[in-house]
């Protein structure tokens, strides 16, 4: 009896095991000639979570499925945590969604066709997806096997710029155009800048509370010509204590020293649009979600100063929201995934619903679209302010990226290891030297180990 | 083999049959998930671009990392504030509702027990609001009554955590309370007029009968509390969770770590490695508090 019971104990362990290992990968399917589906099909699509962006994706759907109607689009609407999170767990057990919207920083160091459907060459060949997009965003979902396995759908253009309050800015009396480099944002801060009668700051000249400050810190040791020196990729070394990261972190940190920005004004998203700062240094993103959360605030946009001594910006954390499907999908679904992603790369609509009605601020993932929308609004035919503020940033947003050639994710060594180090310098819990060796420590140690 | 050996066999059978069926849903259930999690500890692995097995490496990166025993180190905070404060504003509490009849005793559970039913999230995002410098609730009382600056609450690494905690503390004050109320209604009435005839004052009273009657009632609290404690995370990532641990990480702790590494970051070995190291501490804390059960039902 006691025998008989320790077996089945062990079998029972033994399938408990069995079931709770990992899932073998699909087997691998072979080419198929892309066709589209004549069969009803519905596909599920995760969305991220935000005003602007949700009517247009309710919008571009309506498109979508009355130019297909036996496709229907069944969405979900995430908030940007809550896709962070669930993308790469959903996927791993196998319930992800038929479509999904992601960031392509997240697959930094990954290998991209263990996780999507291939794009390449079922629908498009390589070179023909390159020559309609930029090329920033490809190489982050290029797998192991030169194929791709997103496409683009648009860059918020994280730290492109700031956002500032027009009312604010004109009671001020600063001139926005005259603004070239941060020497004179620092000028314009100050007159921005209210304080009380003890001297305390009421409202910040320029908010750097959102982590995309640390961004344009990586941006600014770039723009000196250190990007080699900052990170060793045969080594996976950083070095922050070089002089080029000191003085952009010294001139960075002189608008708290200097009495312009308040580092403890609370939570950005509730900061800014009550007023409590003046400017914000975040994506044009910003002006697309706050516009349409806020309508009554008057905010515009400018393009980012040019670092002091720099002819030049550089943008090197460059973030693309991306579109993919699941690898799980075949047949008539597959198809109709497929056609999805195509109607957002070349269907002039797509991007038409968002500047025409106002919805959003970026860099449009094609080439074609964002060229023409520049030559209309050259042309004076402007569809919205919004597309006037994307025409007049996004080519020089694009031009500008030179992405560092790191392995560690943006989630990790943006807002987990540099911001916060910044924010223990701005509110004086650290001083200049110690955030620089920690940084050099902890981005080495994060670096290496993706290369272990 | 008799009848009554035929039927006490079958009843064992029947018996085995029975437990097996529970056995193995624990098995599947927690037993396999948990061999599993150790074996994912063990490697370097985003579930699905690779899996290579480490050893112990990922709990010596979690070790060495600053941020994790900066978490290590909040969750004991939190525990050495939250149990003996939480326990002792509870006991003093209970003793004043004890004190009081009638319908008034019945009011004041009431209002104390509300904020137990209320939803953690909930009360995690009024608590921000009213925590928010210069404009929230609090602030504008400190800067009113005591025309001073106020704090800033969530914003200060300094204090971060206190607030997190004092709002645990007040949330649940109200269980505690009525756990402690009905031991304290347990006690035999012919001790407190003992205690009074021989001249003993409220204040006596309460440390000298009432404490150590509630012995087990205040273990029983301490010990749920301290698994509380080190498995907090919703408080934490609901008020200080933009970025999640709070400024400068002043709020980070073991769980929310465990969810930004498995999560975030996709990795999933040092989340799962941060996750034994919980289930350890967890482990020993359930075995203190058996031992100190026993002990106390022996005295």
């Amino acid at each position: 009896m006691k025998k008989m019971f320790v077996l089945i104990l062990l079998v029972c362990l033994s399938t408990a095991l069995w079931a709770g290992g990992g899932q073998e990968a699909p087997a691998a399917e072979p080419v198929t000639e892309f066709s589209i589906p004549e069969e009803d099909v519905t596909l599920s699509f995760w969305f991220q979570d935000w005003e602007g962006g949700s009517k247009w994706t309710n919008d571009w759907i309506d498109v979508f499925e009355g130019k297909y109607p036996n496709i229907t689009i069944d969405v979900t609407y995430l908030p940007f945590e809550e896709i962070n999170t669930k993308l790469f767990p959903a996927i791993a057990a196998g319930n992800e969604a038929d479509l999904m919207f992601f960031y392509d920083d997240w697959l930094l160091g990954k290998d991209a066709s263990k996780f999507f459907g291939a794009v390449t060459p079922d629908l498009y060949t390589y070179d023909e997806v390159k020559a309609v997009t930029f090329e920033s965003t490809i190489k982050r979902y290029t797998g192991s096997d030169g194929e791709l396995y997103a496409i683009p759908w648009g860059s918020g253009s994280n730290a492109a710029g700031l956002l500032y309050h027009k009312d604010l800015v004109d009671e001020a009396g600063v001139d926005i155009e005259s603004i070239k480099t941060w020497d004179d944002l620092k000028a314009a801060a100050k007159k921005l800048t209210k304080k009380d009668a003890s001297g305390k700051i009421e409202r910040s000249g320029v908010l750097f509370t959102y982590h995309e400050i640390a961004y344009t810190w990586l941006d600014m040791i770039a723009a000196q010509g250190a990007a080699d020196k900052l990170l060793n990729t045969e080594t996976g070394k950083w070095d922050f204590t070089i002089p080029e990261a000191r003085e952009a972190l010294e001139l960075i940190n002189s608008f708290v020293v200097d009495g312009i920005f308040d580092p403890q004004s609370g939570d950005p998203f509730t900061a800014f649009p009550n007023k409590i700062g003046a400017m914000m240094e975040v994506g044009p993103w910003g002006l697309g979600a706050w516009g349409e959360q806020y309508p009554d605030l008057e905010l515009d946009y400018m393009y980012m100063p040019l670092y002091p001594g720099t002819t030049k910006n550089v943008h090197t954390v460059a973030s693309w929201g991306s579109l993919a499907y699941s690898k799980n999908l075949k047949g008539a679904e597959k198809n109709a995934a497929l056609l999805f992603l195509k109607e957002v790369l070349e269907n002039p609509k797509f991007f038409n619903i968002a500047f025409e009605k106002n919805y959003w601020v970026g860099t449009p993932g094609s080439k074609a679209y964002l060229n023409d929308l520049v030559e209309k609004v050259k042309a004076g035919n402007i569809p919205s302010p919004k597309a006037a503020i994307t025409a007049s940033f996004a080519p020089k947003y694009v031009s500008n990226i030179d992405l560092l050639p790191t392995k560690i994710s943006e989630p990790e060594l943006i807002r987990a290891t540099i911001f916060p180090e910044m924010t223990a310098l701005f509110i004086g819990n650290k001083t200049i030297d110690e955030v620089l060796n920690y940084l050099t420590k902890t981005c080495t140690n994060l670096e290496q180990e993706k290369m272990m | 083999m008799g009848l009554a050996t035929r039927g006490k066999s079958k009843v064992n059978s029947y018996i085995l049959i029975v437990s097996l069926f529970v056995l193995a849903y624990y098995l599947i259930i927690t037993i396999g998930p948990l061999i599993y999690n150790v074996i994912m500890s063990m490697s370097k692995t985003d579930l699905m671009s690779e899996w290579k097995f480490v050893g112990f490496k990922n709990y010596e990166l979690n070790f060495k990392n600053e941020i994790f025993l900066k978490a290590l180190t909040h969750n004991f905070i939190y525990i050495l504030i939250l149990v003996p404060v939480g326990i002792s504003t509870s006991l003093v509490i209970a003793f004043l509702i004890y004190n009081t009849s009638g319908i008034a005793k019945k009011i004041y559970l009431f209002m104390f027990f509300a904020p137990v039913v209320t939803s953690l999230i909930a009360v995690a995002v009024i608590w921000k609001l009213l925590y928010y410098p210069n404009v929230g609730l609090f602030a504008k009382i400190i800067q009113g009554f005591f025309h001073v600056d106020s704090p800033l609450f969530l914003q200060d690494p300094k204090i971060a955590l206190l607030c997190i905690i004092i709002m645990d503390i007040w949330k649940d004050t109200g269980l505690r309370v009525v756990v402690l109320h009905a031991g304290m209604e347990e006690i035999p009435q012919s001790i407190f007029d003992s205690a009074r005839i021989d001249g003993a004052s409220n204040i006596k009273t309460f440390f000298k009968i009432i404490i150590p009657s509630l012995r087990h009632q205040i273990i029983f609290l301490a010990a749920i509390y301290s698994i509380n404690a080190l498995r907090v995370f919703g408080q934490v990532y609901m008020m200080t969770g933009n970025p999640a641990g709070g400024p400068v990480h002043s709020t980070q702790v073991l769980v929310v770590r465990m969810y930004q590494e498995a999560f975030l970051y996709t990795k999933f070995g040092r989340g799962a490695a941060i996750s034994m190291v919980v289930f350890a501490m967890l482990i020993g804390l359930v075995l203190i508090e058996i031992k100190s059960f026993d002990k106390s039902y022996e005295d």
